[in-house]
C-alpha cells in the first residue's frame, strides 16, 4: 500500500519536470519569430488553396469555353460531373467544360495563395446549348471566387 | 310514457331470459361458419317462416338499391334466400306474401357474405308456396291493404359495445323526429295521407348498449351486415323499457354505418312472450329525416319509384327515391312527399278523385295539388291506361308543406308497371331537370298508344289538364299465314296479307320481323275503323340453303287485341345455283396489240348438277372453254381471250353472259375495251446519287414517271437493291400525266464506299421498260482523338483539316464554323460526354 502511493508520487514529480523543459523551448520559440518583426509591419504568409468559377445568366447551358488568368494556376477538375478540356499555358488557363447542364460552380483549380483572388479573370469565349446550338456569350457570366 | 311503466311491470329477470333464447338460436349458423367454407356442399332442406321483403338502400354511389327476400323464423332468425321473380310469383308475386307463412325448398349456399344480408347462410330457393300459419301467429300487416289510423313506431337507439361514446344524435333529437310537430315523422306522415293515417304514439328510447362491438354484427370490409343479429342485440338490450306489442314498427336505430346501407321493410320478432311480425327498418349512424320517412314508407309496404333510366334514387319528387333537394341544418334532408301512385297503394285517394282516362275520351279535368284533399273535390289523380295493361299516372305537385322545394310547380307523370317510373320526354337521363315537368301548353303524346295529355293552365290550387285516349283500333289479319315455295338461288314473288281495322278507332298499327331472310316495305301506318290496308312480305331466299323456314310478321298497335300474328312459312328446294366470280372486265389495249387474257370463275352453290353455257355479244371476245358441267359445289375457270385485230382506236363494250339450268340463270358481266395508241414511259432524273457519312439515312430522294404516249399508261417500278425502297411500285397514268415516286435508302446497312443500283420501270409502253441509275456513296466518319479536337478549340494547335472541321460542324449546330457546340455534339456522338480527358500537358483528376 504504501508502495503504491510512493510511485504515485515520483511519476507526478516526472511529468512536472518535463513539462517545465517543454514551456521553456516553446518560449525560445516565440521569442526567435518576434525578433524579425521589431523593424517593420508585419508580412502574412502565402495560403496555397483552390478558386472555384461559378457560372450564371445562362439558362440550360450545355458547354462553354473559357479563359482564367492569374498567376500559379495548376490543376483544374471540372464540377458537378461535366468534362473538362484545358490548356494551360503562359499563366492563362483555357478550359472547355461540357456538361449536361451548367450552372453555379463548374470548375475549380489550385492558387499558390487564395487571398489574391481578386488578381484572377475569367472571361467567357465560347457557349452552347444543351441542343448544342450557339449561346451569346455575352449573355453569360463567369466568376472567381475562393472555394468554401 | 306508456312503454316506460309496462317496462316497469315487466322487470329485468324476464329479459336475461329472453336474450339468452335468442342468441342461443344463432349459435348453429355462426358455429358453423366457423367450420369453415361448407358453400360446395349443397345440402337440400325444407324451411318454414314468414316470407320477408327487406328494401337494401345504400349511401349513394356505394351500391345498388334493391328488394331482397328473408325467411324469417319464428325465433328470430333471418335467412337470406336467393329466390326468383319467378319463384315467388307462386305466392302471388315479390310483395303479394310479405309477412306471410311459406314453405321454401331449396339447398344451402355458405357461408358467404352478402351486401345486406346475415353472413351466415344462404338458401338457394327451388321451390316456395304458401304454408299454414302457426296456432296463434300474429297476422302479418296486410300487403296493399290502406295504412289508416293509428301505427305507432318505437325507435330503439344502440351503440355498439366498442364505440359507447359515439352518439349520431341525442335522444331528444330521436323524440322529436318521432314526434308530432313539424318535421316530425307523425306530423309528416299525417299530411301525406291527408290526415288519415298517423304514428301517434310513436316515440324513441336509447341509447342502449350491445353487448358485442361493431365487427360482431357488422362486416365492414364487405359492406354488409347480420341484420337478424342487429334487431334481436338492440330489442334484448332495450327490452326491459319497451313493451314492443304496443307497437307496430321498430326503428333499430345504430351509433355507426352498418356497411354501406339503411334497411326497411319487416321481420319477425320473438319478445315480451310473443312472436309478432312487425314493420322494421335498421338505420345506420347517418339516417336523417328523409332516410327514415324512406324506410318507415317500406316498412308501410311502399316500393322505390325513379326516373326511367338505370339509377333509383335520381327522382326528387318523391320520398322512395332520391329526395335530396330540402336540406334542414337541423335534421338533414328533409323529405317530400310520395307519388299519387303510391298514396293510392296505400289507400289514401278516395276513389272519386282518381279519374280513370277510359278508351275514346277526350275530357279536361282540374288536378288538386297532391299536397291536401283541398275541399272542391277535384281529382288528385288520373290514370290513363295503357295497350299493354300498364299506365300512366297524373298528378299536380305544388309548393306546399313537405312539398316546399320540389324540382317545380307542375303536372308529373309516371308509367306503372312493376312500379312507377318517372316520365322524362327529353330522356337525357336527368328526371330532375326540366324535362319531366309539365307547364301550361306543353301536350305529353304517346302516339303508339293514342293518348295525349295537354297542361291547359294552372290554377289557384292546382292544373287544369285535357286527357285524351283515343278509341282503340281492333286488328284482323287476313290471311294469317303466308306460304313461299321457291327453288334455291332466287327470290320468290312478294305477297301480301290485309291489316283491317274493325274497331271502334283509327289503329296506328307497326309491323315487324325478326328473321334476315323477311323484309317489310312498309312498317307502320294509320288504319281508319272499318278501313283496311294491304301490308307486303317479301323474302329474301337467294342466299338460303334448302329447307324449310318459319317466322312471324308481328302487328301491333292502340288496338284491344294487339298484338296479332301472320305466319310466313318458306320451302326452299335443291337447285343449280350459278355464281359467276370475275374482276371487273375494264381492259386497256393498244392498237395491233392484244391484251392480255382474263379469267373468270364459275361456281354451283346450288344443290344439283349445273349445266353452263358461257357467251359473249361481241367478237372480240372468246372463251376458251365455253360450257361445262359442275357438280353441287363444284367450280371451274373459263379464259376470256381479247383480239383487236381490226380495231380502231376507240371504246368498245359487251357483255359476257353465263347461262344455266339454274333458276337465277342467266348472270352477265359487263365488259369495256379501250383500244389506244401506245403510251410511252419518261423517267426524270434518270440518275440518283446520295451521298452521305457511314450509319446515316441519306435523306430522300424522287423521280417523276410519266405517259408521254396515247392511252393509259399501267407502270410497275422495282429496285434490284434491298436497300433501296420505292414510295409507290405501281399506278396507272393517263396520257400527259406524271407522277412522283419517293426513293429511300437504308444507310446503315452500307458499309463505306460507293454502292450502285438500278430502279426499272416497266409497262405496257412500247418502249418499256425504262431504267434509273442508282449511285450511293457512304463516306467514313474522320477518326478523332479527343485531344486534338480540345486543342484546336481552345487554340493551343491548328491541327484539324478543313474536311474534319466541316465535318464536326455538320454533326453539331451546322452554322458554317466549328465551335463549343460542335465539340460537344462530337462528344455525344462518340460517347465521350461523361469522360474527363486530359488535354495539353499535364494530367487531370477527374
Amino acid at each position: 500500500m504504501r508502495t503504491a502511493t510512493m510511485n504515485r508520487l515520483f511519476g507526478r514529480d516526472v511529468r512536472h519536470i518535463r513539462a517545465t523543459l517543454v514551456s521553456l523551448a516553446t518560449g525560445a520559440l516565440i521569442l526567435g519569430c518576434g525578433g524579425d518583426d521589431s523593424t517593420g509591419p508585419p508580412r502574412q504568409m502565402p495560403e496555397p488553396g483552390q478558386l472555384r468559377i461559378t457560372l450564371s445568366g445562362g439558362s440550360s447551358v450545355g458547354a462553354v469555353v473559357l479563359t482564367v488568368t492569374g498567376s500559379g494556376i495548376t490543376s483544374p477538375v471540372a464540377s458537378g460531373g461535366a468534362s473538362l478540356y484545358h490548356d494551360l499555358s503562359g499563366g492563362t488557363l483555357r478550359a472547355a467544360v461540357v456538361g449536361a447542364s451548367l450552372s453555379g460552380e463548374i470548375l475549380h483549380f489550385t492558387v499558390p495563395d487564395v487571398r489574391q483572388v481578386a488578381s484572377y479573370q475569367v472571361s467567357v469565349q465560347q457557349a452552347a446549348g444543351n441542343d448544342n446550338q450557339p449561346v451569346a456569350a455575352g449573355g453569360i457570366s463567369a466568376e472567381v471566387a475562393a472555394a468554401p | 310514457m306508456s312503454m316506460l311503466s309496462r317496462a316497469q311491470r315487466m322487470g329485468l329477470g324476464r329479459v336475461a331470459l329472453v336474450v339468452v333464447g335468442l342468441f342461443a338460436a344463432h349459435a348453429a349458423p355462426r358455429d358453423d361458419r366457423a367450420l369453415g367454407p361448407v358453400a360446395a356442399v349443397a345440402q337440400q332442406t325444407v324451411a318454414r317462416g314468414r316470407l320477408t321483403a327487406i328494401w337494401e338502400d345504400p349511401l349513394p354511389d356505394r351500391g345498388t338499391p334493391r328488394l331482397r327476400h328473408f325467411l324469417s323464423g319464428d325465433d328470430g332468425e333471418l335467412i337470406p334466400l336467393r329466390v326468383t321473380d319467378s319463384q315467388l310469383q307462386f305466392v302471388g308475386g315479390p310483395l303479394a306474401a310479405n309477412g306471410r307463412y311459406v314453405e321454401v325448398s331449396g339447398s344451402w349456399r355458405g357461408p358467404r357474405p352478402t351486401a345486406g344480408a346475415t353472413a351466415g347462410r344462404e338458401l338457394q330457393v327451388s321451390s316456395v308456396r304458401y304454408s299454414t300459419a302457426p296456432a296463434g301467429a300474429s297476422a302479418p300487416p296486410p300487403q296493399g291493404a290502406p295504412i289508416m289510423g293509428s301505427h305507432p313506431w318505437i325507435t330503439v337507439m344502440c351503440r355498439f359495445a366498442d364505440s359507447p361514446t359515439i352518439e349520431p344524435h341525442p335522444l331528444s333529437w330521436y323524440q322529436e323526429l318521432m314526434g308530432s310537430t313539424w318535421p316530425g315523422v307523425d306530423h309528416y306522415w299525417r299530411e301525406l295521407s291527408f290526415d288519415q293515417a298517423n304514428v301517434a304514439g310513436s316515440g324513441a328510447l336509447g341509447w342502449y348498449d350491445l353487448p358485442e362491438p361493431r365487427s360482431y354484427y357488422v362486416d365492414a370490409a364487405a359492406g354488409t351486415a347480420d341484420l337478424a343479429l342487429l334487431k334481436n342485440g338492440c330489442a334484448a338490450v332495450a327490452d326491459a323499457d319497451i313493451y314492443f306489442p304496443d307497437f307496430v314498427g321498430i326503428n333499430f336505430q345504430f351509433n355507426e354505418s352498418l356497411g354501406d346501407f339503411s334497411w326497411g321493410g319487416g321481420s319477425t320478432l320473438f319478445i315480451d312472450g310473443q312472436t309478432n311480425f312487425y314493420r322494421v327498418t335498421w338505420l345506420a349512424a347517418w339516417a336523417d329525416h328523409v332516410t327514415y320517412t324512406h324506410e318507415m314508407g317500406h316498412g308501410f309496404g311502399l316500393p322505390h319509384s325513379s326516373g326511367p333510366y338505370e339509377a333509383v334514387y335520381d327522382s326528387n319528387w318523391d320520398v322512395m327515391s332520391g329526395s335530396w333537394t330540402n336540406r334542414d341544418s337541423f335534421w338533414g334532408w328533409l323529405a317530400p312527399h310520395t307519388i299519387s301512385y303510391h298514396k293510392n297503394m296505400l289507400g289514401w285517394i278516395p276513389a272519386a278523385r282518381i279519374y280513370d282516362a277510359p278508351l275514346g275520351s277526350n275530357r279536361t279535368i282540374t288536378l288538386h295539388r297532391l299536397n291536401d284533399l283541398g275541399a272542391g273535390g277535384d281529382y288528385l289523380m288520373a290514370r290513363v291506361p295503357l295497350a299493354d295493361g300498364t299506365y300512366y299516372t297524373v298528378e299536380a305537385r305544388r309548393f306546399v308543406g313537405y312539398d316546399e322545394s320540389l324540382p317545380a310547380e307542375a303536372v308529373i307523370m309516371h308509367h306503372v308497371t312493376n312500379r312507377a317510373f318517372l316520365v322524362d320526354p327529353d330522356n337525357d337521363g336527368d328526371p330532375d331537370d326540366d324535362g319531366p315537368p309539365w307547364l301550361p301548353g306543353e301536350t305529353f303524346s304517346d302516339p303508339s298508344n293514342g293518348i295525349t295529355v295537354t297542361i291547359d293552365s294552372q290554377t289557384a290550387e292546382g292544373f287544369v289538364v285535357t286527357i285524351t285516349v283515343i278509341d282503340p283500333g281492333h286488328i284482323v289479319l287476313v290471311p294469317t299465314t303466308l306460304n313461299f315455295a321457291v327453288q334455291q338461288g332466287v327470290n320468290p314473288a312478294d305477297q301480301s296479307f290485309a291489316i283491317s281495322n274493325t274497331g271502334a278507332g283509327d289503329l296506328q298499327w307497326t309491323a315487324s320481323e325478326g328473321e334476315m331472310w323477311l323484309d317489310l316495305p312498309a312498317t307502320s301506318a294509320t288504319t281508319p275503323s272499318g278501313g283496311s290496308t294491304d301490308a307486303t312480305v317479301s323474302v329474301v331466299s337467294q342466299d338460303l340453303a334448302p329447307g324449310n323456314y318459319s317466322a312471324d310478321v308481328t302487328v301491333s298497335g292502340n288496338a284491344d287485341n294487339t298484338p296479332q300474328v301472320v305466319t310466313v312459312n318458306l320451302d326452299v328446294t335443291a337447285a343449280p345455283v350459278i355464281t359467276l366470280i370475275a374482276e371487273p372486265l375494264d381492259i386497256e389495249a393498244v392498237v395491233g396489240v392484244d391484251p392480255p387474257v382474263h379469267e373468270i370463275v364459275i361456281r354451283n352453290d346450288g344443290g344439283t348438277e349445273l349445266n353452263w353455257t358461257a357467251a359473249s355479244d361481241v367478237a372480240w371476245m372468246t372463251f376458251s372453254r365455253g360450257s361445262g358441267t359442275l357438280a353441287a359445289g363444284a367450280s371451274e375457270t373459263d379464259t376470256i381471250s381479247i383480239s383487236v385485230a381490226g380495231l380502231e382506236v376507240a371504246t368498245y363494250t359487251g357483255t359476257v353472259t353465263v347461262s344455266g339450268d339454274a333458276p337465277n340463270s342467266p348472270l352477265t358481266l359487263d365488259a369495256t375495251l379501250n383500244v389506244t395508241l401506245w403510251p410511252s414511259i419518261v423517267l426524270d432524273p434518270t440518275t440518283l446519287e446520295f451521298v452521305f457519312r457511314e450509319g446515316d439515312d441519306p435523306d430522300d430522294l424522287s423521280f417523276q414517271v410519266a405517259n408521254d404516249g396515247a392511252g393509259m399508261l399501267r407502270w410497275t417500278a422495282a429496285a434490284d437493291s434491298a436497300w433501296l425502297t420505292l414510295s409507290a411500285t405501281s399506278g396507272d397514268l393517263v396520257s400527259g400525266s406524271d407522277e412522283s415516286v419517293t426513293v429511300s435508302v437504308d444507310g446503315s446497312v452500307l458499309a463505306v464506299g460507293t454502292h450502285t443500283a438500278t430502279i426499272t420501270v416497266s409497262g405496257n409502253a412500247d418502249d418499256s421498260p425504262h431504267t434509273i441509275g442508282v449511285e450511293l456513296v457512304v463516306e467514313a466518319r474522320p477518326t478523332l482523338a479527343a485531344e486534338d479536337v480540345a486543342d484546336h478549340l481552345l487554340g493551343a494547335r491548328t491541327v484539324l483539316s478543313a474536311d474534319e472541321l466541316e465535318y464536326l460542324d455538320e454533326i453539331g449546330n451546322n452554322n458554317g464554323s466549328f465551335d463549343v457546340g460542335d465539340f460537344r455534339a462530337w462528344l455525344q456522338s462518340e460517347r465521350l460526354m461523361s469522360r474527363v480527358r486530359p488535354v495539353g500537358g499535364e494530367e487531370v483528376a477527374p
